[in-house]
């Protein structure tokens, strides 16, 4: 059965029964996932499936999540949770009422292809049995026939059978042929290499034609690139092989294995080649495997990054790969090639002979190369191997080079060592904070002696806070202030977070303790006008004022308009969104952008903000004064109005002013947001009239009555009709509403 | 055989005709072509003979012919049979191969074009070299034409086609202004039709002088916009600039909403002021479905037939370029134009939702602002962080399994996985930025929700022989809301591992395959098939410490029931017989009070 036939017709019947966006799914997923668009095509598939599921289609379920695997399985190697849920569309594909669809053949496909991305020589047989099973269920002028075919090939390479793979694979392209199919790429690339296994390099390359690719997908072109790249570089036509071998930041990890032979095949010929950038790529492709779960080809790269190292003189990243690789090796069912490798290479090692080196000397003589770095620190001598320098050094050359593990590590036992030593604890303490390593940084919390934990506490509370966990970052810092109680950073810390849980009164206990102990104003003094106005405590908030060189006269509430902000104020869903306001006091801002009806009004609302601008730095040299920008921290005072809108015809500027004269009577505030712009077509055959939109900000104690008293009595003269539909409608004048509601919908408003 | 060197024959008319028909996808591309010509003789006469000359195009449409007129530097007789007669031969890449700028033509192969849409077209040229005397150049096919001295006439070269019949829209002034508008509209002579104003933009942005205000060239990019973008508004616009200068144009963001993968992006291209391409897409990362731009480039290299271009090495680093012009701009437009970047976000939020997937610097400006559909309504990560106390509850499953209806019960959104990219966002958001991930049915995530018990172990035991029933794993919990007595979960693990072991298996799978997939199951556990958390945390359950071993048998006879009716929906369940169990047992617990 043609499966595109199958899916083209789907398509066509999904879009006739109104599902149109399940069909554009199942249409563009495939075009997607052959074309590099790996993401955006699994952020389609969760929905598909819905709506798939949705309309009770089980064959197209079988289809998304036999494409989920493609993109997923075979093309990102991803099989840490995608091997589960492709045993899981194993036995969906092969239920009673899915057996008869044609992607279950594809299915069987998918897991022969996540065995080989886990480990690939170690299920080479199964893979090979699975295939051959599967295979017998089509015919050759199935699209499948030619998926199925390369698999087979595949396993046959990975089981060593060069020459069966030779020959299985001018087989199947003889059989497409006699059948009119055209080239079978796929099974032809692993011709190609089965042939470059064997040494015989000129009969791939003669297999390579570049004209031959001509009408390949992108997919297609890329893996033939690498394939030829490869080839041509053992051929020694180094340029035209540089030209097609692909940059390695676009390379998706079904790609790395080739792409690396080829590099492989580069450096053997052009060893300047092999740089630290060239190490750097590939520790990128190995931890990427490594957190795909792809163990045969993570110990493949790592095996390959290893001997490239040693090429290069890197003995120390060498060792570092066969550890890890060594650790790879008891999960592979058939790691006899990748044992054989390691002593090979473990055997090359030879002893270096150079003499050590005091720690002086060899902090001076490091370079920006981190691989070169590790070699010189080899060098210490026994009493600078265990410097703190030293150290620090080494683990800084870790990081850099990709092996920040390592350092973690290595600062861990270091610090276990010599607890004393701070700037190794800091350091230690930095990167767990950074890499958000909750678990050791508890640990760590526990094992320090009581002298430092204080400071290992306040790096506990910068990850919990970071997280925003103000209870948990509360807690540790009151442990730590209980060892430390003089450390002002932990106690304004404390503060702060106290603000946080809404823990006021303790906040500010702690801050004008800190004021009274600091004779120069700052920070403290900011949180301390903060803390204090959340508590009413306007002395206090005078007192730090003045010390930052503000004067505010008179006692109460601060309340002096001086300048205007920006108060990020989130919707609904949660964006933060600016608010024009006015800052009444260093840390508190009253709105004056009023919202449209629909949206609970904020107008006039005294919010307390913190006081740390979000904008950008300003550019150096530029005078420009950008209104600055704060988030809430609370609601203060609510403005306490509610807003409504007219729209209509504009009367001109004197009666408009006429009613917003009328209305500041009443305590109404009115806000033009219509433009010179706005038109309304009265009449079709007249030129349109400018039109005016507004909002009536009306304060609490007034009544919805009296304002519409007041509009009705303003724009009874106007020469064309205004509406005030919000108004009609909250006093139930359902008759007037219902003409208002008429003319808007006549004239469009 | 012995190897001789043979001259290839050519079906002139042939070719003539594959050319001239060919080449263009559509006749109205003669226009652009033609006027390129004249263009590009205004130009070489400004460069060779510049003195007293204003340069001017003028095309004349009336029904069955359209007339090109321009004062450029005309031909002498030879230039007719070298450059005019001589298809490829084009004296513009003569000129541009000595270093001349502002050239559109490429290939000599644009006056094939004349041939294509006409019967007979007509030249009367006069050189700047020989201003006293003017040809007259006539062809029927291109395939033979005549050359004729003329009257005199001014310098310059009148092009008259006489249109064949089925291309009447050649001769239609509506057609043929709109064309001009759109290929000639940045060309540096005017262009204007039957005697009306230039079809020239003065104010294309990118070519406004430097002192130009702020706001000014705000209201010159929207209107530039809007007369490029066909379907949508503006929304805000941004400039691109390469700092070669050999990129510049606008792009602008369109109103009206996107969904999802909406593809609306559009691109003109203009190379050397002449429109080559109108929907050049690729050339805006495939993320950018709300984009639309206008661009001019020198580097880019049309097509033989110009009506695309060729994509090559600088096509890619225009296309990288692009992206990041509109990068900046984004952020840009963020930074300075708040109420407008809302609006984008509200517009485009499930664009930018899987844009911000797979671009990390979009990721790093929108990731805290778009949102994702909850069971709750639709939420940004930080606000769903703040409300979950630093979780992401993600459910993949279009059914609401137990653990969204405890969920529901707090009133805790449940980022609804099964929508465009919610899940993917919400993965990487909670990986490189902060937050857990708890993703509903899955183990990890009955962790998370269900928390050890603080109860002894003999009391946990208690309630597991309590609790015990046929095929489920007891487990003592401790979860939120404490009013829910237990929650049952079903295990699809173990659920697989029996499908897949059963003997029916092996009829309906292929064996090898099957190997294969019990390599798998052979690493689940076989337990039971539901777990059921007790929660620790329920007064019932706590109650039934403190009751005699007969009222806690008439307890959990009313309890067990309603652990079939709560599981929710999964799997198949036997409603009638626990409602039938507990009615019983509500019976026996009225009658002997």
């Amino acid at each position: 059965m043609d499966i595109w036939e199958w899916v083209y017709q789907t398509c066509d019947d999904l879009r006739e029964a109104g599902h149109e966006r399940l069909a554009f799914i199942v249409d563009e997923l495939p075009g997607l996932i052959c074309g590099d668009q790996q993401l955006e095509a699994e952020a389609l598939i969760p929905e598909g499936l819905a709506l798939a599921r949705s309309i009770d289609h089980p064959w197209l379920e079988v289809y998304l999540r036999h494409w989920l695997a493609q993109s997923r399985v075979v093309r990102r190697r991803d099989v840490t949770g995608g091997l589960e849920e492709l045993i899981h569309l194993l036995d969906f594909a092969h239920g009673e009422r899915t057996a008869a669809c044609p992607q279950s053949v594809c299915v069987t496909q998918d897991v022969c292809i996540a065995y080989g991305a886990v480990d690939g020589p170690g299920y080479a047989e199964e893979r090979l049995a699975a295939s051959a099973e599967t295979i017998e269920r089509i015919d050759v002028t199935w699209p499948c026939f030619q998926c199925i075919s390369a698999e087979h090939a595949a396993a046959l390479l990975d089981a060593g059978l060069y020459q069966d793979a030779e020959s299985y694979c001018r087989t199947q392209l003889e059989k497409a042929s006699t059948a009119g199919q055209g080239t079978l790429w796929q099974v032809k690339w692993h011709l190609v290499d089965a042939l470059a296994r064997q040494g015989r390099h000129e009969e791939a390359l003669a297999l390579l034609d570049p004209e031959g690719c001509r009408g390949m997908d992108e997919e297609e072109s890329r893996r033939h690139s690498l394939h030829h790249a490869r080839e041509l570089a053992v051929a020694g036509k180094l340029d035209e092989a540089v030209s097609i071998q692909m940059q390695p930041l676009g390379l998706k990890p079904s790609e790395y294995i080739l792409w690396l032979r080829a590099e492989i095949a580069f450096c053997e010929r052009v060893p300047e080649r092999n740089d630290f950038q060239l190490g750097k790529t590939l520790r990128r492709l190995f931890t990427t495997l490594r957190d795909h779960g792809a163990l045969y080809e993570q110990a493949e790269i790592g095996m390959a990054a290893a001997k490239l190292a040693l090429a290069r003189g890197s003995s120390v990243v060498a060792t570092m790969y066969w550890e890890e690789v060594e650790a790879v090796v008891p999960r592979l069912r058939r790691p006899q090639r990748i044992i054989e490798e390691l002593e090979t290479q473990r055997r090359s090692l030879a002893p270096k002979a150079a003499a050590p080196m005091a720690e002086s000397s060899l902090i001076d003589a490091l370079t920006d190369n981190p691989e070169r770095n590790l070699e010189l620190l080899q060098q210490a001598t026994t009493e600078a191997a265990s410097s703190e320098a030293i150290l620090l050094a080494r683990c800084e050359a870790y990081r850099e080079a990709g092996f920040s593990n390592r350092a973690k590590s290595e600062l861990e036992e270091f610090v276990a060592r010599y607890p004393e030593s701070v700037p190794a604890l800091d350091q230690l303490l930095r990167v767990l904070l950074a890499a958000v390593d909750e678990a050791a940084m508890r640990s760590l919390v526990q094992k320090i002696d009581e002298a430092r934990r204080p400071r290992a506490l306040f790096y506990q509370a910068r990850l919990y806070q970071g997280q925003r966990r103000w209870q948990e970052a509360a807690a540790a810092l009151e442990v730590a202030r209980r060892l430390e109680p003089d450390v002002p950073v932990l106690a304004s810390e404390l503060a702060v977070v106290y603000r946080h849980l809404e823990r006021y009164e303790e906040a500010l206990t702690i801050l004008d303790e800190l004021v009274a102990s600091e004779p120069e104003a700052g920070d403290v003094d900011w949180e301390r006008m903060v803390v204090a106005t959340a508590l009413g405590r306007f002395d206090e908030v005078r007192h730090s004022a003045r010390r930052l060189e503000f004067d505010f006269a008179g006692e109460g509430p601060i309340d002096q308009p001086y300048a205007y902000c920006d108060i990020l104020l989130k919707d609904a869903a949660g964006r933060e969104v600016p608010h024009r306001a006015e800052r009444i006091s260093p840390v508190v801002a009253r709105i004056l952008q009023m919202q449209a009806p629909a949206v609970p009004s904020v107008f006039r609302d005294e919010i307390l903000f913190d006081p740390v601008s979000l904008n950008p730095p300003p550019e150096q040299g530029s005078d420009e004064r950008p209104i600055l920008r704060f988030r809430p921290i609370k609601q203060l005072r609510a403005g306490g109005y509610r807003v409504y809108d007219i729209d209509g015809v504009h009367p001109g500027d004197e009666s408009v002013e006429g009613l917003r004269a009328a209305l500041r009577e009443l305590g109404v505030v009115l806000s033009i947001r219509s433009s010179e712009e706005y038109q309304i077509e009265v009449d079709p055959e007249q030129e349109p009239v400018r039109g005016l939109y507004a909002f009536l900000a009306v304060p609490g104690e007034v009544t919805s009555a009296e304002v519409l008293a007041c509009v009705q009595s303003c724009t009874t003269n106007w020469l064309g009709p205004m509406t005030y539909r919000g108004l009609l409608k909250e006093l139930g004048m359902a008759e007037q509403l219902a003409r208002q509601e008429q003319w808007a919908d006549q004239v469009q408003l | 055989m012995t190897a001789s060197l043979q001259k290839t024959k050519v079906d002139f008319a042939g070719l003539m005709r594959v050319l001239g028909e060919a080449l263009y996808s559509t006749p109205q591309v003669a226009i652009r072509e033609l006027v390129q010509n004249a263009h590009d003789s205004c130009t070489r006469r400004s460069l060779e003979a510049p003195d007293s000359f204003e340069p001017a195009i003028e095309v004349t449409a009336t029904p069955g012919t359209l007339t090109i007129t321009d004062n450029g530097a005309g031909l002498t007789a030879e230039e007719i049979h070298s450059y005019l007669a001589t298809v490829g031969a084009g004296y513009t890449r003569t000129l541009r191969e000595k270093g001349a700028e502002g050239l559109i033509g490429y290939f000599g192969l644009g006056f094939l074009s004349a041939f294509a849409v006409s019967e007979r077209v007509e030249v009367w040229t006069c050189s700047y070299q020989t201003p006293e005397v003017a040809h007259r150049f006539v062809s029927r096919s291109g395939e033979t034409y005549t050359v004729e001295r003329a009257e005199p006439r001014p310098i310059g070269t009148q092009l008259r086609l006489i249109l064949r019949p089925a291309f009447p829209e050649l001769g239609d002034a509506q057609v043929v202004l709109s064309r001009l508008q759109r290929y000639c509209c940045l060309l540096k002579y005017p262009v204007s039709l039957n005697g009306g104003t230039p079809v020239n933009i003065a104010g294309a942005p990118w070519r406004q002088p430097k002192q130009t205000s702020p706001l000014r060239l705000r209201t010159l990019s929207l209107e530039f916009a809007r007369r490029f973008e066909r379907v949508f508004q503006p929304i805000a616009t941004a400039p691109v600039a390469s700092p070669d200068n050999a990129l510049s144009g606008l792009l602008w963001i369109q109103d009206g909403g996107s969904y999802a993968t909406s593809d609306n992006r559009n691109i003109s291209v203009f190379v050397r002021g002449m429109l080559i391409g109108e929907d050049e897409r690729d050339l805006l990362p495939r993320w950018a479905g709300f984009i639309g731009g206008v661009i001019e480039s020198n580097v880019l290299q049309p097509t033989a037939s110009r009506e695309s271009l060729r994509k090559d090495e600088m096509y890619q680093s225009t296309a990288t370029a692009l992206r990041e012009c509109l990068i900046r701009a984004l952020f840009d437009l963020a930074e300075q134009e708040p109420a407008t970047w809302r609006r984008v976000l509200l517009r485009h939020n499930e664009a930018l939702l899987g844009a911000a997937l797979v671009d990390e610097e979009l990721f790093k400006l929108v990731g805290d602002d778009v949102t994702v559909p909850t069971t709750e309504g639709d939420f940004t990560l930080p606000a769903l962080l703040d409300r979950c106390e630093g979780k992401i509850y993600v459910t993949q499953s279009d059914r609401a399994g137990v653990e969204s209806i405890l969920l529901r019960a707090l009133k805790l959104p449940v980022v609804l996985g099964t929508r465009y990219a919610a899940a993917p966002f919400c993965t990487r958001y909670t990986s490189s930025r902060r937050g857990q991930l708890v993703l509903l049915g899955t183990q990890g995530g009955d962790q998370t929700l269900f928390k050890p018990a603080d109860l002894g172990e003999a009391q946990c035991e208690s309630l597991r022989a309590w609790f015990a029933m046929p095929d489920r794993q007891v487990l003592v919990r401790r979860f939120d809301p404490a009013f829910l007595p237990f929650a049952l979960v079903v295990d699809r693990d173990v659920e697989l591992k029996r499908s897949l072991d059963s003997d029916e298996a092996d009829r309906r799978i292929g064996q090898a395959v099957l190997g294969l997939a019990r390599q798998f199951t052979k690493k689940i556990a076989a337990d039971a098939s539901v777990r059921m958390y007790v929660n620790a945390a329920n007064p019932v359950v706590l109650a039934l410490f403190d009751l005699s071993e007969r009222q806690r048998s008439r307890a959990l006879a009313l309890l067990k029931p309603l652990a079939t009716l709560t599981s929710g929906a999964q799997g198949e369940h036997d409603i009638e017989g626990a409602m039938t169990a507990f009615g019983d047992s509500l019976l026996n617990v009225l009658k002997e009070g």
